[in-house]
């Protein structure tokens, strides 16, 4: 694992004795993988107060449907697949055997998947955006120890670009539509009644009207920029991607929706990937 | 003997200050590894032994697919369609339903729902009230699955709370096609809710069947 080291040492003139104390800085590769379980972990624990009066609410309302498997409309296994999720971050994390880590990324793809098919949240796209990102931790972990570290990285990175790139695809394709392109979804959902700053700043400045014409250039403005980026973003340079990646998505919470941090910030993580790749030095 | 290796940002140029017994110091240059032509970084770096690494190239065709599918879904019916009965929880199969979980589907479609007291056209026949309560609860657009106004966090607990029966109509539409499911959810004292789809006039579907 390739690392900088410093070795700090004194010399005593006297006795030339030498003293020294090594101090091993993290590789590119274990920060890479840390940033991105960090995202994911931050991203699950986002709406933490939300998923503990979901629980209750569930435990308390439960609803048969026979569409479902008996065992993903169980509470029980929506609360220990969230939770198994968290404690395979932590030892994905945390644990410094590569076997551990793993088995523990792993672990935590298989919660994912659990999450994204069970009857009290299939609908939520934090555990989509989740599970792509576990997958890339998956693979990820697999090469840490790779020798080539810029390979590993430049790879991943393509992983992480291309993972967003068809993420954003997906939400422009479904936009792709007259009611979206004349703003009508956005202004329901958004305008009339969101507590958000953005939204409640526009409702105390604006009328009505002028309101629907705004929510008619806000919508047109995401969809361009999820298509421009789902067709495009992959195709970019790492870093640029990076940078580019990371401003899109931080855009997207800011201007919508605080919530959306449980959706985005192991995308915005994946996205960061792209900046540890090295650039290339010029011939000499 | 004093030793700093002293980084420049590139593993491949690692250089080592040595300072001797004698309080020299020379500078000692460690191998250099070939330098790469500029441009060439993104394609030669991850390119070499790519198809040894089976699984980068599985989950690069797996995105590769779902990218494929999202981009012809305006042109291909049967896909826009499949997407839709996917977010009614219509699909054929549960397990036809849940491999689609990977698509991604964030705002996708434009889906509305409306919770009622009573159903669609319950109130016909009978004599028009004063305060005339047509039975609806709540009427909205929602970003994707409009079935999770049913199944899923605060519109869950704030519509079931009361305990009594409830009639829901979902509404999806993409371009030019467009599903309409209507769904009864059935209180029990002992059971909880039980999650019924019917057609318009409320005759029953087989659960989770196509109409």
């Amino acid at each position: 694992m390739s690392g900088a080291e410093a070795d700090l040492t004194t010399n005593d003139r006297q006795s030339d004795s030498v003293a020294k104390v090594s101090v091993a800085l993290p590789s590119r590769t274990l920060m890479a993988y840390w940033l991105v379980l960090f995202g994911i972990f931050i991203g699950l624990v986002w709406k933490w107060s939300f998923f503990v009066a979901c629980d209750q609410a569930y435990t308390d309302l439960p609803i048969m449907d026979s569409f479902f498997p008996a065992w993903l409309r169980e509470q029980l296994v929506l609360r220990w697949a969230y939770l198994g999720s968290l404690g395979a971050i932590l030892v994905a994390g945390i644990v410094p055997h590569s076997r551990v880590r793993q088995i523990a990324c792993w672990a935590l793809l298989a919660a994912a998947t659990v999450l994204c098919v069970h009857q009290g949240s299939y609908n939520d796209m934090t555990f989509v955006t989740t599970w792509w990102t576990a997958l890339w931790a998956v693979w990820f972990v697999h090469h840490i120890q790779d020798a080539d570290a810029d390979v590993v990285l430049s790879r991943a990175a393509f992983l992480s670009r291309a993972i967003i790139a068809m993420i954003l695809l997906g939400g422009a394709s479904g936009k792709w539509t007259a009611e979206y392109w004349s703003g009508e979804v956005f202004y329901d959902i958004y305008f009339v009644d969101r507590d958000f700053w953005l939204f409640n700043w526009l409702r105390s400045r604006f009328e009505e009207s002028t309101l629907r014409d705004i929510a008619t250039w806000h919508s047109r403005k995401v969809i361009v920029v999820e298509t421009i980026c789902g067709l495009g973003l992959w195709l970019l340079p790492p870093r640029i991607a990076g940078v580019v990646g990371i401003i899109v998505l931080t855009s997207i919470v800011l201007l919508s929706n605080v919530y959306l941090v449980s959706v985005l910030a192991c995308l915005i993580a994946l996205a960061a990937v792209g900046l540890f790749v090295r650039p290339v030095q010029a011939a000499e | 003997m004093v030793g700093l290796i002293v980084g420049t940002g590139s593993a491949r140029d690692v250089r080592v200050l040595v300072a001797g017994r004698d309080g020299s110091k020379s500078m000692k240059r460690s191998k250099r590894q070939p330098n790469r032509k500029p441009g060439t970084d993104s394609v030669r770096s991850y390119g070499s032994g790519i198809a040894s690494d089976r699984g980068f190239v599985a989950i690069v065709i797996l995105i590769a697919v779902i990218a494929i599918w999202v981009l012809v879904m305006p042109v291909v019916p049967e896909i826009a369609t499949a997407t839709l009965r996917r977010f009614h929880l219509r699909t054929g199969s549960f397990a036809g339903w849940a491999a689609q979980f990977p698509i991604p589907a964030m705002y996708n479609f434009a889906n509305t729902y409306q919770v009622r007291k009573w159903p669609e056209g319950a109130m016909e026949g009978l004599p028009v009230m004063i305060d005339d309560d047509e039975g609806i609860i709540q009427e909205r657009y929602i970003n994707h699955f409009p079935s999770r106004v049913i199944t899923f966090g605060r519109e869950r607990h704030d519509f079931l709370v009361a305990k009594e029966d409830r009639w829901y109509k979902l509404r999806s539409s993409y371009q030019r096609l467009e599903l309409v499911s209507y769904v009864k959810l059935n209180y029990d004292d002992d059971t909880g809710y039980a999650y019924i789809r019917t057609d318009s006039d409320g005759k029953l579907l087989q659960s989770g069947a196509e109409q």
